[in-house]
């Protein structure tokens, strides 16, 4: 210890004597749980990675689902490993409690970039198809007004437009979801769908029909998003089956695009035929599923806050209320400890200095917690 | 002015050796006789009794305590106290910076050293998971260090040399040579007659 004259003119000097500055040594991370079934996680699991069944992982994330960098990420790694968190536990244990015979829970999550809301989002979906339900998943909603492939008129309403393409590889991103579920299910349409002068989707027709239909035909791949959603909505509240409806960064929704009609005028996202399919979902009018969002700054859209009065607008927040907000904020000490660990062990971090404590306390001051700038850090060493 | 400054004082321990007595007095005499260029650094914007700055892990109690009332120069921009800090990635992002974008440069070495570790890493679990029973020999693994494998790009890129003797004024110097330029030298001066191949 330093004699008392001299840690007395450290501390007016405004620094701190390297003794009193070390930090209390954190508990050793058990970083992984053994528990790989989302319906079993519980609060001895928080703070804890499981394992995404391989089958599971193939199924819900195939076609598309997950953000780049996880899903890199789990390239790299040859699995996907999630970390059971706070707000899905939050999630999960309102859905294990909500009643299907009422109207559907609506969850908004928010938080940081890079907090980790669409992994959250990740965990919900494993937890949802692993109970049997429906998932209807759009991951970067952003995307169809923004970094969509083409776009074209729609033959049944002059103002709306269609994504012949995106359309068609988001109901192919469905398909692989929920495949095994809707043969089990066997839901059958409630009306007769008509396509073009020679095509057409007669009542009492499977409901992979209309799935198998829009993947194959482009064309009318926005209009039978529509009839899938119509029909699922009447399903479920119909007790049929339950439904999880899940939309990340769900504020784009009363955005701009940058898509131009022909005449030059600007499309809304409320314009599009696909948005116009998954609002009907948003609405609180059925019941026996569950609404999850998300909101993230998006291009053209409010900037700074990232908090959903800000993010939403007035418009979008009138559409969603009542929801439950949910933060997902960044990870707690220990809860970095972990993800370092993780790290280590699929040999993520190479530099010798990540697995001494100096290096890892270096870690979690400079990523400050947040998962996202931890992996951007961890990423070069 | 006193001479006794013109020694680096070995106050933080790094051992770093005091001039030899007799450069100290031939500074002594060069001091009498003009005092204004006694300073051995010239043109430095610190007077002597300035300090190095340190580093925390350097900061020995004792060290702090010199430190603490001792006027001390500026830190360079690029002193980090890092644990993951390394000094030939530090010159080799200097070295790739243009027109002073030093964050571009610097994203640009992380990004090249993730896509290292990507493929290797990939590549190693890929061969784990082949070869799941077992423990996999260590040394068949890929060098998965972005920092090893770039450390050892940098030694690959390097010329090669080797020692000549070369007698100037009747005495035999061992000169350094760059080997694989003067065999490209040699193979060149032996193909001659195919020149007029070249843009042909």
């Amino acid at each position: 210890m330093l004699p008392r004259c001299r840690l007395t003119r450290l501390c007016w000097l405004g620094l701190r004597p390297m003794s009193a500055a070390a930090a209390p040594e954190p508990a050793p991370s058990v970083f992984r749980t053994s528990v790989s079934d989302p319906r079993e996680h519980s609060r001895s699991d928080l703070g804890r990675l499981y394992t995404v069944d391989r089958e599971d992982h193939r199924r819900l994330f195939q076609v598309t689902g997950l953000r780049k960098s996880l899903s890199a990420q789990a390239r790299t790694f040859c699995e996907l490993a999630l970390m059971v968190r706070q707000p899905a536990l939050n999630v999960l244990d309102s859905l294990r409690a909500s009643d299907p015979s009422r109207p559907s829970l609506r969850f908004l999550l928010y938080g940081p970039y890079g907090g980790g809301k669409s992994t959250t989002v990740a965990h919900v979906l494993h937890w949802a198809a692993a109970s049997g339900w429906l998932l209807v998943h759009f991951p970067e909603a952003d995307r169809w007004g923004l970094r969509f492939r083409e776009v074209t008129a729609s033959a049944s309403d002059p103002q709306a437009v269609d994504h012949p393409v995106d359309a068609a590889l988001w109901l192919a991103h469905f398909r692989a979801q929920n495949a095994a579920r809707l043969a089990e299910l066997d839901l059958r349409t409630g009306e007769t769908y008509t396509w073009s002068r020679r095509e057409a989707t007669e009542a009492g027709s499977p409901l992979t029909d209309l799935v198998e239909l829009g993947v194959t035909r482009g064309k009318h791949a926005s209009q039978c998003v529509l009839a899938l959603l119509a029909e699922l909505k009447a399903h479920a509240s119909a007790g049929r089956c339950r439904l999880l409806m899940a939309v990340e960064k769900v504020n784009a929704f009363w955005c701009d695009s940058t898509a131009r009609r022909e005449d030059g005028s600007t499309v809304k996202f409320g314009d599009m035929t696909v948005i116009r399919a998954a609002e009907q979902l948003l609405r609180p009018d059925w019941s026996g599923g569950a609404v999850l969002t998300t909101i993230a700054p998006v291009r053209g859209g409010p900037e700074g806050s990232h908090l959903p009065r800000h993010q939403l607008g007035a418009d979008g927040w009138r559409a969603l209320e009542p929801f439950v907000p949910i933060r997902v904020d960044d990870m707690s000490r220990a809860e970095t400890y972990t993800m370092i660990d993780y790290f280590l062990e699929r040999r993520w971090l190479q530099a010798p200095a990540a697995a001494t404590e100096r290096g890892k306390q270096e870690l979690f001051f400079r990523s400050g917690g947040n998962p996202g700038k931890l992996a951007e850090i961890c990423s070069m060493y | 002015m006193d001479c006794r400054y013109h020694s680096a004082p070995d106050w933080d321990g790094s051992g770093s050796q005091p001039p030899p007595v007799t450069m100290l007095r031939s500074l002594r005499c060069l001091c009498r006789l003009q005092p204004t260029i006694g300073h051995v650094r010239t043109m430095s914007q610190y007077p002597p009794t300035f300090r190095e700055p340190t580093l925390p892990p350097e900061q020995t109690d004792e060290a702090r305590e010199q430190l603490t009332f001792s006027p001390i120069k500026a830190a360079p921009s690029d002193l980090t106290s890092s644990a993951f800090d390394h000094p030939a990635v530090k010159k080799f992002t200097n070295i790739i910076m243009k027109g002073g974008d030093k964050n571009l440069a610097q994203i640009l070495m992380a990004k090249t050293f993730e896509r290292i570790k990507r493929t290797q890493i990939q590549r190693l679990h890929a061969t784990r998971d082949a070869a799941s029973e077992g423990t996999p020999d260590q040394d068949e693994e890929p060098v998965c260090d972005p920092l090893q494998v770039f450390l050892k790009a940098l030694e690959n890129s390097k010329p090669r040399l080797q020692l000549v003797p070369i007698i100037r004024g009747g005495i035999t110097y061992q000169g350094r040579v760059v080997r694989l330029k003067q065999e490209l030298h040699r193979q060149c001066e032996a193909n001659r007659a195919y020149a007029h191949y070249t843009y042909g």
